[in-house]
């Protein structure tokens, strides 16, 4: 097993075989497997390079591998696939120390790029800090990066509102301004933004 | 009397049990007026004692002006001979030793006991037959005030139908007053469908029985016709003979019209429920199917990469990306999809109207193609952005888009277009015309309200829903005809400053 070696843990199988099959073509190694127990227990932890994971299963989930994997002191660059609706988990995966997270369904040329971008920031032991990141979220007020906070967290504007005791529609219009000036098309791309620029 | 039966010696014993056990009073008088005789139940009628009246003057037994004139009367008798009571009894008053006056029937007649003329008074106490009379007549005074104030019609008719007593009620439902009413035929408030199921209820009542909340159509005196509930009893003599017929009207019109609502928020919320159901089963499809979306895109990214080291395989290199692009615009679809059927909260952010239509109608024209509609796009390049909440304004404009192939459906030219454009300084405007058979003016005017669409099939959230979403974008929605045939939609969207 080469130390390139590409571990995809999905419990549908139809979507870890095409996974396999894609990175095959690319070139790389790939192992699969349909449960996280059955990769922690399959000895290729040392050799793997990089994990590709669904962060909803059965058992044990996308996140709980990853507190597992940080547990055991394993360290290797983690993407986590992700339904559409499930942008608050994806956000704990990102705080969990994924790399990255992608949604389904996916353009394979976006998924080998995360591949690629991953293999090299965990070659250099940790995401590259984005210069541009720091400099926008400076260029916040007070108030927007308070609400950023909560939203990178997760939390939907109802919840943002009734915490920092302002109306909803504030809450969009920061939201609508945090998302402008952050130069991000959505919230998923923005704790994207806001993780890189924080590691 | 019958000489067999008593001795002369019992004859003053039997005028004595007579006077005493007799209940009604006797008081015989001498002609000067002074009492004679005063029995035991005048002693319980006047509360006077025997003693205290015994020769004395009778008038004290009596209220005035008679207690004053009393000895008058006797007087004018004695010397005209012209009977006013005597002989033939009449109704009086008395008065009680306390004062106190009760009615009472008085027969007075006249006699000699030893050459002296003596008038013989026999008293019969109608106290309680008068205090009867009074309760009865208020408890008809109460009755016919019930009846008066009932917001009921409460009518009473003859067997043939001849209205005799009108309430207030029957004046304000049917129109007519009492006096139009009393004495004419119920049939004027019948309309002429429906005559012989009055002369049914007739026969019914004739025969003894009783109608219970028979809710029926009757007619108003403006012509306008009102649903009423009936109930129906028939009126009996003393005898037990029917007579006539006693009948409760209600006015149901309103009751009726809120039924009728309610019946239609029915079935609106049933169908608002199969849509959110639609909208929960989409849902968990929509992420089922995006797995084995995912698998297709990887299958064919794999097999076209492999393909591509050879320079022979160009034309199916290029086959695949076809078939990965399909794949992703199913899964694009399918995003979209999810969008729009997740509740969510309502979240306004600045939108280019083109690209917001343009989504719109890949979701609400999908399928269309295939019914043969040809749709035609419209779309101003220079559009100013507007501050909407995306998935709402695509709510309305799937709603329209569906609404117009929906009416599309039977016609013969069967084209769609879709237009955008400034409608003013401040105003953009985007409008959905069809083909359609239109809709005549009189729905048209109320084609935003709630509840007058009543479409058994499609997602859409209704035009009232429509509308208020526009509205509360500050927009309106209106509609207008599209000559020949069809209808335009047009939702205006203030460009906000």
């Amino acid at each position: 097993m080469s130390a390139q070696t590409i571990c995809v843990v999905d419990d549908d199988e139809s979507v870890r075989d095409s996974l396999g099959e894609l990175l095959d073509a690319a070139g790389y190694t790939v192992e699969c497997f349909p449960s996280a127990e059955k990769f922690l227990a399959s000895g290729t932890l040392d050799s793997c390079a990089c994990l590709i994971t669904d962060v909803r299963m059965p058992n044990m989930d996308g996140i709980g591998l990853q507190e597992e994997l940080a547990r055991r002191s394993v360290r290797f660059p983690v993407i986590v696939m992700t339904g559409h609706a499930d942008v608050p988990l994806a956000v704990r995966a990102m705080r969990a120390g994924a790399t990255d997270f992608i949604e389904k369904p996916f353009k394979p040329e976006a998924l080998l790029a995360a591949v690629r971008q991953a293999l090299v920031s965990g070659s250099k032991a940790g995401t590259p800090r984005d210069p541009r990141v720091a400099e926008r979220i400076a260029g916040l007020t007070a108030r927007e990066r308070e609400v950023m906070e909560l939203m990178v967290h997760g939390h939907p504007n109802k919840v943002i509102a009734q915490k920092l005791d302002i109306s909803f529609r504030t809450v969009e219009v920061h939201r609508s301004r945090i998302l402008a000036k952050m130069g991000a098309e959505n919230v998923a791309e923005l704790v994207r933004l806001v993780l890189s620029g924080a590691h | 009397m019958p000489q067999d039966l008593f001795s002369l010696a019992d004859h003053g014993a039997l005028f004595d049990v007579l006077t005493s056990i007799a209940a009604d009073g006797m008081v015989v008088i001498d002609e000067k007026g002074n009492v004679l005789l005063y029995n035991e139940a005048c002693r319980k009628l006047f509360q006077y004692a025997p003693e205290e009246v015994l020769s004395h003057n009778v008038n004290i037994l009596m209220p005035e002006p008679y207690r004053s004139e009393h000895d008058g009367y006797i007087a004018r008798y004695r010397k005209t001979g012209d009977a006013r009571i005597i002989g033939i009894g009449r109704e009086v008053r008395g008065r009680r030793r306390d004062g106190t006056e009760f009615p009472m029937y008085l027969s007075v007649g006249e006699g000699t006991i030893g050459g002296k003329r003596v008038f013989v008074g026999i008293v019969h106490d109608l106290s309680a037959i008068r205090k009867e009379e009074e309760r009865r007549a208020e408890s008809d005074r109460q009755l016919a005030q019930i009846v008066e104030s009932s917001d009921d019609a409460i009518i009473s008719k003859t067997l043939d139908g001849i209205v005799q007593t009108w309430n207030a009620g029957a004046e304000r439902i049917f129109g007519y007053t009492a006096s139009e009413m009393v004495g004419r035929s119920i049939f004027a408030i019948v309309p002429p469908e429906r005559h012989q199921e009055e002369q049914d209820i007739l026969a019914r009542i004739n025969a003894g029985e009783s109608i219970h909340h028979y809710e029926t159509t009757r007619i108003r005196k403006d012509g306008q016709e009102i649903a009423i509930s009936l109930s129906i009893s028939p009126v009996r003599d003393t005898s037990g003979n029917v007579i006539g017929a006693s009948k409760i009207s209600r006015d149901i019109t309103e009751q009726r019209r809120a039924e009728e609502r309610e019946s239609t928020l029915q079935s609106e919320l049933a169908h608002v429920s199969r849509v959110s159901a639609v909208g929960q089963l989409s849902s968990a499809l929509a992420h089922e199917l995006n797995q084995p979306l995912t698998a297709i895109m990887n299958y064919a990214s794999a097999a076209k990469m492999r393909l591509a080291e050879n320079p022979q395989n160009e034309k199916t290199v290029m086959l695949l990306d076809r078939a990965i692009g399909q794949a992703e615009r199913a899964g694009a679809i399918i995003q979209r999809l999810r969008a729009f059927l997740e509740k969510r909260e309502p979240q306004r952010a600045r939108q280019d109207l083109n690209t917001v239509l343009q989504e719109a109608i890949a979701l609400g024209f999908v399928g269309s193609i295939d019914e043969g509609v040809k749709l035609v796009l419209d779309l101003a390049s220079d559009l100013p952005s507007v501050q909407v909440d995306r998935i709402q304004i695509q709510q309305v404009l799937v709603n329209l888009i569906r609404n117009a192939t929906e009416a599309m459906r039977n016609s013969s030219i069967r084209e769609l277009v879709i237009s955008s454009y400034r409608a003013g300084l401040h105003l953009v405007e985007i409008s959905v015309a069809d083909t359609g058979p239109g809709v005549s003016n009189a729905v048209a005017d109320q084609l935003f309200e709630a509840f007058v669409t009543t479409k058994e099939k499609g997602m859409g959230v209704g035009l009232s829903i429509c509308r208020t979403i526009v509205e509360a974008h500050g927009g309106r929605i209106s509609t207008v005809p599209n000559l020949p045939n069809g209808t335009i939609f047009k939702v205006q969207l203030p460009v906000n400053v």
